[in-house]
């Protein structure tokens, strides 16, 4: 396993602190990365960057978490993993966004830039060994 | 902060048409009972006089019987001819008792007690012409009956009964009429409340139905609401954890030690006020009744490890002592794992906060029949006794607390409290002034059974 099997991360996220915060410290990282303020512009980026994994807000202006996972989910090109990074932590949406695909719920104010960084890794390292 | 929220909400034109059915009801019930007493006292009052009326009839019959005999033994002096004269005089005494029963109270008993002297003495001359007739002869028996006023007598008898027969039969149809009436009362009341009550209750089952829908909305306003606060709370507070963490990580270059010191203070800082909002959260979620159990099979002796380890520190920072009692086999336990940490992380957190320095805080562990109990006992400031009712409150904190020596939102106990209740389990606590505190949870192995 080594430096050059970073994933490419897209955060997309309407809070400028935490938009900005996640996307410095990825870059800090080394991770490939880019960052969308909502989920219309998200769709608009992943097409040219091709994300290996989306950290994915739900409430946002425009187009929020729902909205972009039922777009996304109809693209017949999409290889990237939706992680749900929310601080809402209502069972209901958990669910329901879970079953439109994405891979995990991650409530936000339980993690640092430092743990998601930790736990991208390990995920990405999981599914390099599987392959 | 109103984190307040009426559980049950039925909307009050539903009591309002609860309260005019019961009216109602009520009152058509007495109206008809009312209609059915009369129609009753009416029909017996219809049978009385039709009794009487038979009577009468059966006397004048009987008096003519008694004359016609009496004729015609005078006539032909033959015993045998006496037989319904003496049959008629042994039944007519009887039926003026009847009478005078049966008019007993009516507009006829004067006019009848007119009658039975002239009975009595139509019978007195009768007896005394058959009387005459045997011991003086035929002539003097023709002679008394020529002489008295008999003839007289017997059709003022019958004028009298005729016109007590007519009245009688007028009485009875009357009180037919009033039966009739009645009963056609009765019958259209009862139709009336029928009615009535078919449509009170039609409209007090879509009152219902609007209040549970009601209902129904509240509670999703209330779900979205505690999603949205949650949301915004949570937000900001956790912008500054992932700047906080990369300035502690150095991620934007080494930090002094002073000032890896104030960094390390600001992230306690913002860690307790995530902790606070998720506590504010929890218990907006307990009032809204949508704190929903998850239960799963677990080791109650290693959660409770977890949380004393969990602690620790801050009880070594204080020089209070920490013990952990168990028992020697695994408690096992169906519980809601993250919930229940909740709740015996408040206790122990609490334990330590009442504590002074150089105190000791001790966990027990122990296992029952059908129940597991956890106690949470320290050598702490006590509790007044007047506080010791309120403990278990929303936002209820100790003197103190509110001198601003300790710090709590209030919140921890009551928290407590609920889960212990959400798993049909309760909590208590046993404290007296300077003398420390002691809280027991009591949890049923199975929160269903």
């Amino acid at each position: 396993m080594t430096a050059k099997t970073l994933p490419k991360i897209m955060i997309v996220e309407d809070d400028d602190i935490i938009r900005e915060v996640y996307t410095l410290k990825f870059e800090l990282e080394g991770f490939p990365v880019t960052a969308a303020e909502n989920g219309q512009i998200a769709l608009e980026r992943a097409a040219s960057f091709e994300p290996d994994i989306i950290l994915l807000d739900m409430m946002m202006p425009v187009m929020g978490g729902l909205d972009f996972m039922r777009a996304w989910r109809a693209l017949p090109e999409r290889a990237a993993e939706v992680i749900v990074f929310s601080n809402i932590s209502a069972p209901n949406q958990m669910n329901e966004v879970l079953a439109l695909g994405a891979s995990e719920y991650w409530v936000k104010s339980d993690y640092t830039p430092d743990r998601a960084t930790t736990a991208i890794v390990e995920r990405w390292q999981r599914r390099d060994n599987q392959k | 902060m109103a984190l307040s929220f009426r559980r049950s909400y039925v909307d009050r034109r539903v009591f309002t048409a609860l309260s005019i059915l019961a009216l109602f009801s009520l009152s058509t019930t007495f109206v008809t009972i009312g209609a059915v007493t009369k129609m009753v006292s009416s029909r017996q009052e219809g049978l009385n006089y039709s009794n009487a009326r038979t009577t009468l009839g059966d006397l004048l019959t009987e008096l003519n019987a008694a004359e016609s005999a009496q004729r015609g033994y005078l006539l032909v002096e033959d015993k045998t001819y006496l037989e319904p004269y003496n049959m008629a005089i042994k039944v007519i005494p009887g039926d003026v008792t009847t009478l005078q029963a049966q008019l007993a109270g009516t507009p006829y008993s004067t006019t009848m007690s007119t009658i039975y002297p002239l009975v009595n003495q139509k019978l007195a001359e009768l007896a005394s012409t058959i009387t005459a007739n045997d011991t003086q002869g035929h002539d003097a028996a023709i002679s008394i009956v020529a002489a008295a006023d008999g003839q007289s007598r017997m059709s003022k008898i019958r004028t009298i009964i005729t016109s007590i027969l007519d009245n009688l039969n007028g009485e009875v149809s009357a009180a037919r009429v009033e039966v009739n009436q009645y009963a056609s009362w009765a019958r259209d009341i009862g139709l009336l409340a029928l009615g009535g009550t078919l449509v009170l209750v039609v409209g007090i089952y879509f009152l219902f139905d609007h209040a549970i829908e009601a209902e129904r909305a509240l509670d999703q306003a209330k779900d979205e609401f505690v999603s949205l606060a949650s949301h915004q709370l949570r937000t900001p507070a956790t912008g500054i954890k992932s700047i906080l963490s990369m300035l502690e990580h150095g991620d934007f270059g080494p930090l002094t030690d002073r000032q890896h010191n104030v960094v390390s203070k600001a992230v306690r800082s913002n860690a307790r006020e995530l902790a606070i909002i998720e506590e504010l959260l929890n218990v907006a979620k307990a009032d809204a009744g949508r704190l929903v159990l998850k239960p799963v099979e677990l080791d109650l002796g290693k959660l409770v490890e977890q949380v004393v380890g969990e602690q620790q520190a801050a009880y070594t920072t204080k020089y209070i002592a920490l013990g952990l009692h168990q028992p020697s086999h695994t408690v096992k336990l169906l519980a809601d794992e993250e919930k229940l940490y909740m709740a015996i992380t408040n206790l122990v957190d609490n334990a330590r906060k009442y504590t002074p320095e150089g105190g000791s805080v001790t966990v027990t562990i122990a296992n029952h029949r059908n129940h597991v109990s956890i106690e949470v006992a320290d050598s702490g400031i006590g509790i007044d006794e007047h506080e010791l009712d309120h403990i278990f409150d929303r936002f209820q904190r100790s003197r103190m607390v509110l001198a601003g020596t300790i710090e709590g939102t209030g919140l921890g106990l009551y928290l407590a409290r609920r889960i212990a209740e959400l798993h049909h389990g309760t909590i208590n606590v046993d404290s007296k002034k300077d003398h420390g505190s002691r809280f027991t949870m009591i949890l049923p192995r199975r929160p269903q059974s």
